[in-house]
């Protein structure tokens, strides 16, 4: 008897089972169905495998400063906000008229 | 503070406030990182992006969703981004799972029980992206099916079918 649970609801269940964060109806028709059911007892333990694998801690030079150079970062990305090429391009034409302008008048008087 | 209220500051640029949510979440950020592309060093560059996107792309935030759940989205794609540029620089590692516990330095790991823990990131590692997500996302972060659909694009069925053919071939591999 595998109890209330089919296979794909164990299955969907398993990790918060394994977790320690299922109901406790839950966590009783799970522990039934695995019982019984070999082929959900091997998803469970390649989960429990997966869920006990341990993640390496980062760099903890660059993870102490981790959120500072985040905040940083969006600062810079502020203060470098590209000025766009045309914009220039008019800046450059004026200031090329203004001294051509100016010379013109020193010229002719 | 509250959450929703950080996220309010930070919007109108209060970048401490920023930075708090930033503190909230990096671990989760930098974990799923580090699982989707079984690299550390990696995960921490693509953490750091992903939350400079954030910043830059908070008016797009409307909390529909959980903004963990929103972080999850941008880390998903800046990794696939990463991963993609390394492809096309013939920069991807035959076995990364394996580097990637083997810069682990556990002191009373045995050496069976280290060696199940590499054959099982490299499993992982080389399931397709959308099983990989699914299965990083319900295994290690306990997310609803309707939330990963949402992360990696696709409904909530697509998503459970994904997590379950991603751990039956899982269990094939690793039993």
């Amino acid at each position: 008897m595998k109890g209330q649970y089919d296979c794909d609801k164990v299955g969907d269940l398993i990790p918060e089972f394994l977790a320690g964060r299922v109901s406790e109806a839950d966590n009783r028709e799970v522990r039934r169905h695995l019982e019984t059911c070999a082929e959900c007892r091997n998803r469970a333990n390649a989960v429990s495998l997966l869920q006990q694998t341990p993640i390496p801690r980062p760099d903890p030079d660059r993870w102490d400063h981790f959120v500072t150079e985040v905040v940083e970062e969006t600062e810079h990305g502020r203060r470098l906000v590209p000025v766009p090429r045309a914009l220039w391009v008019v800046v450059g034409v004026l200031v090329v008229v203004a001294i051509a302008v100016f010379l013109y008048n020193l010229i002719t008087g | 503070m509250d959450e929703a209220v950080l996220i309010e500051q930070a919007r109108r640029g209060d970048r401490a406030a920023f930075g708090q949510l930033v503190r909230l979440h990096r671990d989760a950020v930098y974990r799923f990182a580090a699982r989707w592309l079984a690299d550390p060093d990696q995960a921490l560059d693509v953490a750091q992006d992903v939350f400079v996107r954030a910043f830059n792309g908070l008016g797009n935030y409307r909390g529909e969703s959980r903004f963990r759940t929103w972080l999850f989205s941008i880390t998903l794609n800046t990794a696939r981004s990463f991963a993609r540029r390394q492809k096309r620089r013939g920069e991807v590692r035959i076995d990364t799972g394996a580097e990637f516990i083997a810069s682990l330095t556990p002191p009373d790991a045995k050496a069976a029980r280290a060696e199940a823990f590499a054959r099982a990131a490299a499993e992982l590692a080389n399931l397709p992206e959308k099983q990989r997500g699914a299965v990083t996302l319900r295994v290690f972060e306990g997310l609803s099916f309707k939330e990963i659909g949402e992360i990696i694009g696709c409904s909530e069925g697509s998503a459970r079918v994904n997590y379950h053919h991603g751990i039956q071939k899982l269990r094939e591999a690793l039993t």
